[in-house]
């Protein structure tokens, strides 16, 4: 018996409790979803401020109720193309629980609600370094992505940050 | 738990913060020679209440040496020492141990040498020594707690020193039979129980009271006399009067520690004490008359029901009877600096907010309207008035930062041997309270500097014909919307051909270079300058004053000199009033709004492109403004900003040149160290107020960005930082001595 079988055993036994309630949206064509207590809210997509010497994931910054918030363009940070010609792009407002930084994630737009019992998010094997997902989910059909908000934050604040959050971690 | 433990042992921090400065302001005012008993208690209490706390928490170092302060304090209280110029000294050396206990408890500071402690110590044994060596160790409520020992000091009322306690003992103690006892009667308010306060603790202090050999002899009684009966008791009342009878005389208890004891219940207890077998006034009535006065009678807990044997009945006249001291009433609130960052940021957002309304209602037509018109000014004037008040919030006086400098000063004279006075002017001017935490540091190096460097020594200033004491004056004043710091002393003034003569050495300024008095005190605040010829505890690190303008400059503030030769100098702040506001020029460029601090511009000039621009050889370009050569830096290119590519500026360039023949618009821009450039802009729209908002908290430091505001429309604006700029700009790193150098050259 491997002791990925037994690992997998032991996981089923866990009671069905342990779910989440996570968002669902879209970037392009591909479904993402992240835990919905992350989210501070949801705005409509205004025109942000361009900071200068930023990464192409890095939108700009925008004035929420007198704090300065980079926005990221989630197409470019997961490296696919968002739907041309979107005019309701939204704008997902998240905190991290750590760092309590703040940003918003530029997204095509927002499907629903759903459970996802913990159990069966399928994890990503990661060679090294942070990844932008931690795992996959199937809902009915649809396989949806598990989007790493730590890996986020990390990128924006910088590179001291990330190498930080690794050491804590 | 430990969370609950750590935020009240914060609270304890924080007020030790409030009381320092209190103890310290008290004894300013005795120093200066306005000794009234309200300056006095008000010490008293600071100190009593630090060691009150300090006990709670287990602090023990903190509570030995506040607790003989206390002591030395109460001699003063008492009147038997005068508060002469060495006492108060004595105080003010024993308050910065204490201060720095404080810190230690804190773990803001280092550990407090014991031989400075032992020293202050044995000061302040000598004030109580002078005063009066009947037991003041058992000043207030022993709030000592066990392990306690008094270090390196006797008290002679414990009765460990016996030549001691005859020679000190006090006149009140001696002209008492020794065998007499003290009666002590007191009826407690309601009010006394309101506060969570218990007769019981009273009686227990009296107790803590006995000598150790008298342990015991102590009787107390209940008098119930004004109990009504069972049915007209109301529970909320109290009825109860206690007498207690302790032993007095030598080497027993003086009516000044009883009173002690009642100290912080004297407003809500009626207290008489008198001598057992003094002459006899009629009695019993005494107490009950009191007791009449508040006519209400009286629960009986159990607890309160003291078992007491009744003592024997001789008439007395009250020796003290103090009367009902106002407690001070603090109309203040401790408010968390969060919550009021947070109605900042509402208030700023009802601004933008309200503007928004404006321009929508304009665009609407509906602004036509006079009565929408009326109302909508009331809003305005009234989110003005919100947005000033939530300002004058953060606001506090100048006076925490100022009292400190009162022991740079007072440690700074006695490091180098002079006399130096401060006299502080315009304490109570208020400054948002950012500005007031980094207020500190620069002060206190020019404080260090004028001890070290400006003032002489108390002979060179006989010779010279002045008054032996240095006088240092550190004045605050507010001036069109900024605050004027002033420090002048009356020392020597900078020596110009020294500081000359040291800039040369330093390589500073070429040997042959010729400057102005003003350029020569300028020299003061290069990087690596130091005259003093030995290298002090106190300056002369060479880091002092450069340091000082770096951080005035990053504070958006300004320093000037001007000196005196044999007569002093004059330093002179010119700070703004908050750091939560900028004054900014907004600027356009690449369909970008930015903010330039006004600090930093020199000036706003049109060039022509033709004739004052040049390309030097490395490729970068310079301008040439009044015949002086300015690197060049075209913002948009430098900042990335997308709209304008290399392509698009030399449209741009020819456009311009096209429409107003070859201008170019430049804002000449200068650093902390005289450094300039000249940012390309497409043009200046405005110069306004703005609110600095941190990038940082949410993403990466920026390079040539130093923070962000918020517009009047609701739009995110980049504020420049125009250092980096300009040493990005000149591609040296460190540019500021060759600035210098070339600048004096020229």
């Amino acid at each position: 018996m491997s002791v990925d079988k037994y690992g997998k055993e032991a996981r089923s036994e866990v009671p069905s409790g342990r779910r989440e309630q996570m968002i669902i949206f879209t970037v392009g064509d591909q479904e993402y979803c992240i835990p919905i207590l992350s989210i501070k809210e949801i705005r409509e997509f205004e025109k942000p401020t361009y900071l200068p010497h930023c990464p192409s994931y890095v939108e700009g910054a925008i004035n929420i109720r007198g704090n300065i918030v980079t926005v990221v363009n989630l197409a470019n940070y997961l490296g696919t193309q968002a739907e041309p010609d979107n005019e309701r792009q939204v704008v997902i407002i998240i905190e991290d629980a750590v760092t309590r930084a703040t940003c918003g994630l530029l997204v095509d737009s927002v499907i629903g609600i759903t459970d996802i019992v913990l159990d069966e998010i399928q994890p990503i094997s990661v060679d090294g370094g942070a990844a932008e997902l931690s795992g996959l989910v199937s809902i009915g059909e649809r396989v949806v992505r598990i989007l790493r908000l730590d890996t986020v934050m990390a990128r924006l604040l910088g590179d001291d940050v990330v190498s930080a959050l690794a050491v804590v971690s | 738990m430990g969370d609950d433990m750590d935020d009240i042992l914060n609270i304890f921090f924080e007020e030790c913060d409030e009381l320092l400065p209190e103890l310290e302001r008290g004894l300013g005012e005795l120093s200066d020679n306005e000794t009234n008993p309200e300056t006095i208690n008000a010490i008293f209490r600071a100190v009593h209440s630090i060691k009150g706390g300090a006990a709670s928490f287990g602090l023990e170092r903190l509570v030995r040496f506040a607790h003989v302060y206390e002591s030395a304090l109460d001699c003063l209280r008492s009147g038997k020492v005068e508060p002469s110029a060495d006492t108060v000294r004595m105080f003010f050396l024993a308050m910065d141990v204490l201060s720095d206990l404080v810190a230690e408890a804190k773990q803001t500071g280092d550990a407090v040498d014991d031989q400075r402690i032992d020293e202050n110590l044995k000061n302040l044994e000598g004030i109580i020594q002078q005063g009066d060596g009947a037991s003041p160790a058992q000043v207030g409520e022993s709030v000592v707690p066990e392990g306690f020992t008094p270090v390196a000091v006797d008290f002679g009322g414990f009765g460990f020193d016996e030549t001691d306690e005859d020679g000190t003992s006090s006149q009140e103690d001696d002209a008492a039979p020794s065998m007499q006892r003290l009666r002590v009667v007191f009826s407690p308010h309601n009010e006394l129980y309101a506060r969570g306060d218990d007769a019981r603790n009273l009686l227990v202090g009296l107790k803590e009271l006995l000598p150790e050999e008298c342990a015991g002899e102590m009787d107390v009684t209940c008098r119930q006399d004004n109990l009504p009966t069972l049915g007209d008791i109301s529970a909320d009342d109290a009825y109860l009067t206690w007498e207690v009878l302790l032993p007095g005389g030598k080497g027993g208890v003086t009516p000044d520690d009883v009173n002690m004891v009642f100290e912080w219940v004297s407003d809500v207890c009626d207290v008489t004490i008198t001598h057992e077998g003094d002459e006899t006034v009629d009695e019993p009535n005494a107490a009950h008359a009191i007791m009449e006065v508040e006519t209400q009678p009286v629960v009986v807990n159990e607890e309160e029901k003291a078992p007491s044997p009744l003592p024997e009945e001789k008439e007395t006249a009250p020796l003290v009877s103090k009367p009902p001291r106002k407690r001070e009433q603090h109309a203040s609130i401790r408010v968390d600096i969060g919550r009021i960052g947070m109605l900042m940021d509402m208030v700023g957002e009802m601004v933008i907010g309200q503007a928004s309304l404006e321009s929508a209602l304009g665009k609407s037509g509906a602004l036509q309207d006079q009565e929408l018109l009326k109302r909508l000014a009331v809003i305005k004037s009234l989110t003005r008035d919100i947005q000033g008040a939530v300002m004058a919030i953060r606001a506090q006086s100048v006076r925490n930062v100022f009292q400190r400098m009162q022991r740079v000063v007072r440690e700074g004279s006695h490091l180098a041997g002079k006399d130096v006075a401060l006299i502080l002017e315009g304490e109570d001017t208020e400054v948002d309270r950012t500005l007031i935490e980094n207020l500190t540091d620069p002060l206190t190096h020019m404080l260090r500097n004028a001890i070290d460097h400006g003032i002489e020594t108390p002979e060179e200033r006989i010779a010279a014909g002045k008054p032996a004491q240095g006088t240092i004056r550190l004045t605050a004043r507010h001036r069109s919307g900024r605050i004027l710091i002033e420090i002048r002393d009356d020392g020597g003034g900078i020596n110009q051909k020294r500081v000359l003569q040291t800039a040369i050495k330093r390589g500073i300024v070429p040997p042959d270079a010729h400057l102005s008095e003003g350029e020569i005190n300028e020299l003061i605040f290069a990087p690596g300058f130091s005259t003093a010829e030995k290298v002090s505890d106190l300056s002369g690190r060479g880091v002092g004053m450069d340091v000082v303008k770096q951080a005035i400059h990053n504070l958006g503030g300004r320093v000037s000199i001007k000196s005196t030769p044999g007569k002093g100098t004059l330093f002179t702040l010119s700070l703004p009033l908050t750091l939560a506001v900028l004054d900014g020029m907004l600027i356009e460029c690449s369909g970008s709004t930015m903010v330039v601090p006004v600090s930093s511009v020199v000036e706003l000039v049109t060039v022509k492109i033709t004739e004052d621009v040049y390309v030097i050889p490395d490729g970068s370009r310079v301008v040439s403004v009044r015949g002086r050569c300015i690197p060049l830096i075209y913002l948009g290119e430098e900042l990335t900003l997308p709209d304008l590519g290399a392509e698009d500026r030399a449209a741009a360039e020819t456009m311009g040149a096209a429409d107003d023949s070859d201008q170019l618009i430049v804002l000449v821009v200068e650093n902390e160290a005289g450094a300039r450039a000249a940012l390309v802009v497409d043009g200046v729209r405005d110069q306004t107020q703005v609110v600095i908002k941190s990038i940082e908290k949410n993403y990466r430091q920026i390079k040539g960005v130093s923070a962000a505001t918020i517009l009047g429309d609701g739009s995110v604006s980049l504020i420049l930082d125009v250092s980096t700029l300009i040493v990005s700009a000149t591609k040296r790193v460190d540019t500021r001595a060759m600035e210098l150098h070339a600048e004096r050259a020229a």
